[in-house]
């Protein structure tokens, strides 16, 4: 072995303590002749000592902590209320099957008050939840604008919500088919209050539940401790069998999305 | 809550939430924000409750953990920055090749003794994101080369010749610290 092999090679192992047995002979052998390699395993020892005292671990902040146990008892009562359903959603990534989703868009927006158990918000807060564990993006590009383009050629007109106004900014969009080929698009927006994600879908014609908050057209419920807006647009879109309808979750409080309403939307 | 449901529950209360200030810590000096590192923190965790049952007990629960959580930033962060920050490996290798070709007559020598801990964070937060990634496991979370390897989804001889070059990369940088500090003081 010469110097520049153990240095290349084994020195970094070494100082870790990571070498086979084979290799710890081999090193050990040189390094009894050369003392210049001696003392590069010295310094490498207290370099790595120097990271470890330099950056020691951080106590995570108390509303975190907060934060995460809240989340499991969230969950908890999910899996308590619907059992199956979260994970089977979860292990597909997120995303609702579009179909899935037109077909209870379908049953559930009746003209009625909102019951206590919603199917179709319950798969949208689902869905929503799982935006916290992986969000899969496929569209092209990070902007709002690079959003309402791709939904512009699969809906057949562009749309794409700003929220910047909340704080919130785009993180990830995805555009999937149903086996009908019917279009679903998801934007996951985030910001350091928190975040929201819009489900956009070609539906046909439907009511929106009754009750709830309505600023600019836009329909706000608070459900099981989420906001959810609901917006539709008749006859909006150049392709399909009806309009667009857009649902949006959210764990911001019902005001702060009405103050984007507000802000987005022409009086 | 289901018998079966408040076992895994305790278990992950006792086996993973201890492991949340290292994860804090990753996610920090990853992230480089406060913000996206409680995201990220909680992101993982929630995402590690709903698969514990995947844990095999008696393994390391924070390599796991660290595990999900690499992934997390890949998918959620990582994309964004990698537009507006130098972190990909080809600037990587870059670097490599720069610093190597400077080194050719050997490794620096280097005064830790002259270095300040404030230093090294600073080198650290300016390393390269690979570079940072290993060093992160190695040398403060204090995994081995195989659970790193995992955490990595490289093979273990990578991790060898990756945490090699970083620990280069991160010596050049606080070569050029410390002078500078020298100077600063006289």
């Amino acid at each position: 072995m010469d110097h520049r092999q153990y240095r290349e090679l084994f020195l970094s192992a070494d100082a870790d303590a990571e070498l086979s047995a084979a290799q710890r002979r081999a090193a050990t052998e040189h390094l009894l002749s050369c003392e210049e390699c001696r003392r590069y395993l010295t310094q490498e020892r207290a370099l790595k000592d120097l990271i470890r005292r330099s950056v020691p671990l951080m106590a995570a902040p108390a509303a975190l902590r907060h934060r995460i146990g809240a989340s499991l008892e969230e969950l908890d009562e999910m899996q308590r209320s619907s059992p199956g359903f979260p994970r089977l959603m979860l292990r597909h990534c997120v995303l609702i099957p579009a179909v899935a989703l037109a077909a209870l868009l379908l049953i559930i927006l009746t003209p009625r008050a909102i019951p206590r158990h919603n199917p179709f918000f319950d798969a949208a807060i689902a869905a929503y939840r799982g935006t916290e564990a992986s969000f899969n993006s496929n569209v092209p590009g990070d902007s709002i604008s690079d959003f309402a383009l791709a939904i512009d050629e699969a809906f057949g007109t562009p749309y794409g919500w700003d929220f910047s106004n909340i704080g919130l900014n785009l993180s990830g969009a995805r555009i999937e088919h149903s086996t009908g080929g019917k279009p679903v698009a998801y934007g996951l927006y985030r910001g350091a209050r928190g975040s929201l994600l819009t489900i956009l879908t070609l539906s046909p014609a439907l009511r929106i539940p009754s009750g709830g908050e309505v600023v600019k057209g836009i329909h706000i419920y608070k459900y099981k401790g989420f906001s959810i807006a609901v917006v539709r647009y008749e006859n909006y879109s150049a392709i399909g069998d009806g309009g667009i309808t857009c649902v949006m979750v959210s764990r911001l409080p019902p005001e702060v999305l009405a103050q984007a309403f507000n802000f987005l939307l022409p009086s | 809550m289901s018998g079966t449901r408040r076992e895994m529950r305790q278990r992950f209360e006792q086996e993973a939430l201890p492991h949340l200030d290292a994860l804090y810590t990753a996610a920090f000096h990853l992230t480089r924000s406060q913000d996206d590192a409680d995201d990220l923190c909680q992101e993982t965790l929630l995402r590690g409750y709903r698969f514990f049952d995947q844990f095999v007990p008696g393994t390391n629960c924070r390599a796991w953990l660290l595990a999900i959580l690499y992934n997390a930033f890949r998918r959620s962060y990582a994309r964004a920055k990698r537009e507006q920050v130098s972190g990909t490996w080809a600037e990587f290798q870059h670097l490599l090749e720069n610093h190597c070709h400077a080194n050719e007559g050997g490794l620096p020598s280097l005064d830790t003794d002259a270095i300040s801990e404030r230093d090294v964070r600073q080198a650290l937060a300016d390393l390269p994101e690979p570079a940072r990634e290993i060093l992160l496991l190695i040398d403060i979370q204090g995994l081995s080369y195989d659970e790193a390897a995992k955490v990595l989804q490289v093979p273990t001889g990578t991790v060898r010749s990756r945490l090699s070059r970083s620990r280069a990369l991160m010596r050049q940088a606080l070569r050029r610290t410390a002078p500078a500090r020298r100077i600063a003081r006289a």
